[in-house]
């Protein structure tokens, strides 16, 4: 019994998933506790001591019938060698009665890719170049200049602080406990929100040769902005968050390489954000910016990627699309995707913005006030996005 | 309760509380109180993720010992203060006949602690672990967060003035997360982990018929069909869940409709739907005739 979690677990890793000791020991002590014979309980008890995440179900439900068709035949190999007692009887009766469960579930599970299979993926792992980090320099400041540029206006929540405004109440409430004598002025300064921010990332074939300097913006985005999830997408989407968390720049570029398998692959712009909206929509609310780089070449449908920023517009503050090309004097947005998602953009920028402070300024210069906790006037968006015509 | 405790029995005694559970959901529960972890349970809104701690206590006859986090929750608020003004009325009182030593070990006593739910918690004095609910745990800052994790693994409270104080039966604690924000892998590997959905149309039936139970068959019927229509759109933002069929029901259960019309729908349509882009993007007519109502109007 114990041989299966430490088989399943080694699958799930190897996809990916954090499953480490603590894990395998608790789904061990789970499955002492529960009716091993009904499969609902042995599969709930995996389950919900193994993983954390929602969206890896399908994953798990894989894996487990995989580990269990392995388990049964490597039972049935050695004989009679593992018949030690009660322990490895159940599992086997069990486990055929599991397989014939499991297979519709296996159906359902090759439907969904099916979906996410398109002709135009083409598995592809790219070798990437270190990071040098001295050449982040000017990138840093970009970025911390951006942050200041995009936070909120200061709300109604408090933080007690050494300047400020009196806090009466708490300066009375203090006051109690010298009986009544007050020593010294509370004080609280007004929280200044700071936009959250979500980055999409193009790595499909069109924008190839921007590899390097996208895996570079990736780390600085992430290192320098307050709270940031970074997804990138081609045909499919893939989350990096935590690969971007990593310290070591290094390290987050072998991460980097045998996650992602999806690089110089056909894009599915609206695909993508629609995966987003459906796995992580509950993520993102008004105070989070999206920045979008991509140069809008895509190769989905256009309706959809329409739906899916009318959707994600709702969402969240701004929508930020960086698109190369847009450095070019002469640039104007004809691409499909970007004729479908500019009437949803606030600023598009040329990728310059991250990289030189003049160009930072031409582009995020004078476009971008505070954001008002108040919704923004359509007809104001549609009308900013459409004076680059 | 606790000793013969069992996932079949676990499912019949939430139904007679009027909670209808699947075998998944009363094995984690089960895993919860049989190896003692805590249990973070992440659901759309609405699909009974706070009722479950509640039926829980009341099966187990115990107390609910419940946590709301919201954002700029802190310690002052979740586990204890001190209550200065008795403190100062008892110094008033006693002013001039005790020593100063003598006083402050009074009056840093348990008994001018004001208790928060946590504290609460580990020192609750019953025969029966209590259960402990921390609600919406994504509201609360990343700190707190991290606060928690040393709570959850030890059971246990420092105050600097009293000392350690350690639970004396560990309650079973459940935690709800709406995803507004993901939680950190820390917090998630202390805990057992479970994602409910959107129950299933035979589900969701029985569910009303156990809640509201005057009313008629074929009305709930149509009133599931219709909820499971509109969740499965997805230019829906606020999809209602359980709770708002719930709601819906009992509205019109209190109307005493017999059958779904567009005129009815219309009237109680902001039971389910909470927002006014919403409303408009419906189409009601051509909804209401796939589920088969209104024909012949």
């Amino acid at each position: 019994m114990y041989e299966l979690v430490v088989v399943l677990s080694r699958k799930l890793r190897d996809f990916g998933l954090k499953v480490g000791v603590s894990e395998s020991i608790d789904a061990c002590n789970a499955l002492k506790v529960v009716d091993r014979n009904d499969f609902t309980q042995f599969k709930t008890a995996l389950k919900v001591t193994m993983i954390k995440d929602y969206t890896k179900y399908n994953v798990f439900d894989q894996m487990l019938d995989e580990s269990l068709t392995d388990y049964v035949e490597r039972a049935g190999d050695s004989g009679g060698e593992e018949e030690e007692g009660e322990d490895s009887g159940e599992p086997s009766e069990m486990s055929s009665k599991t397989r014939q469960d499991s297979r519709p579930g296996d159906k359902d599970q090759q439907n969904v890719k099916v979906v996410m299979y398109s002709p135009m993926e083409v598995l592809n792992r790219r070798q990437l170049k270190p990071i040098e980090v001295q050449s982040l320099r000017e990138g840093k400041r970009i970025v911390k200049r951006l942050r200041r540029r995009l936070a909120l206006l200061s709300g109604r929540r408090t933080r007690p602080s050494k300047k400020g405004e009196v806090d009466f109440v708490k300066t009375f409430r203090q006051s109690l406990s010298t009986i009544g004598e007050i020593i010294e002025l509370k004080r609280f300064t007004r929280v200044k929100s700071r936009a959250r921010l979500l980055v999409f990332i193009d790595i499909s074939g069109s924008m190839d040769s921007y590899t390097d300097w996208l895996v570079r913006s990736m780390y600085v985005l992430r290192k320098f902005a307050s709270r940031c999830e970074i997804f990138l997408f081609s045909t499919r989407l893939v989350r990096v968050t935590d690969i971007a968390n990593i310290a070591s720049p290094a390290e987050m570029i072998v991460k980097l390489h045998e996650r992602v398998d999806i690089w110089g692959s056909g894009t599915r712009i609206g695909h993508s954000f629609r995966t987003f909206l459906e796995d992580y929509g509950n993520l993102v609310d008004r105070t989070w910016v999206i920045m979008v780089i991509s140069d809008g070449w895509d190769t989905g449908e256009p309706e959809l990627l329409t739906s899916s920023m009318e959707r994600l517009r709702m969402k969240v503050g701004r929508i930020i699309w960086l698109n190369p090309h847009a450095d070019k004097p002469n640039f104007k947005p004809m691409t499909i995707g970007m004729l479908a998602a500019l009437p949803y953009i606030d600023v598009l920028a040329g990728t310059s913005a991250l990289e030189d402070l003049p160009s930072y300024i031409r582009f995020f210069g004078r476009s971008i006030k505070p954001l008002k906790p108040k919704w923004y006037k359509r007809e104001a968006q549609i009308s900013r996005a459409f004076a680059y015509f | 309760m606790l000793g013969k405790l069992t996932v079949e029995n676990l499912v019949v005694e939430l139904e007679k509380e009027l909670y209808v559970a699947d075998q998944e959901l009363a094995t984690a529960l089960f895993l919860a109180i049989a190896i003692k972890k805590p249990l973070l349970i992440e659901g759309e809104p609405g699909c009974g993720k706070t009722e479950i701690a509640k039926v829980l206590a009341k099966i187990l006859n115990t107390e609910l010992i419940r946590l709301q986090c919201y954002e700029g929750l802190d310690a002052s608020d979740a586990i204890y203060e001190w209550n200065y003004p008795r403190q100062l009325l008892y110094i008033k009182m006693i002013e001039a006949s005790k020593s100063p030593q003598e006083v402050e070990e009074e009056i840093f006593s348990e008994k001018y602690l004001l208790k928060r739910p946590l504290l609460k918690a580990i020192t609750y004095d019953g025969p029966r672990p209590p259960v402990l609910l921390i609600d919406e745990i994504d509201r609360a800052d990343e700190e707190f967060e991290g606060f928690l994790l040393e709570f959850l693994a030890e059971y246990q409270v420092t105050i600097p003035e009293l000392g350690t104080i350690k639970a004396k039966v560990e309650p079973i604690t459940i935690l709800t997360s709406n995803r507004t924000r993901e939680i950190g892998d820390g917090l998630k590997r202390r805990c057992l982990y479970l994602y409910i959905s959107y129950p299933s149309k035979e589900k969701e039936l029985r569910i009303l018929k156990l809640k509201v139970k005057d009313l008629d068959q074929t009305v709930s019927e149509k009133i599931v069909n219709f909820v499971n229509l509109i969740r499965s759109r997805n230019d829906i933002m606020k999809k209602p869940g359980v709770a708002e069929t719930l709601d819906w029901a009992r509205a019109l259960s209190m109307m005493n409709v017999k059958d779904l019309d567009k005129k009815v729908v219309l009237g109680t349509l902001p039971c389910i739907l909470k927002t006014q882009e919403d409303l408009m993007r419906l189409d009601i007519d051509i909804m209401l005739n796939q589920i088969g109502v209104g024909k012949g109007v």
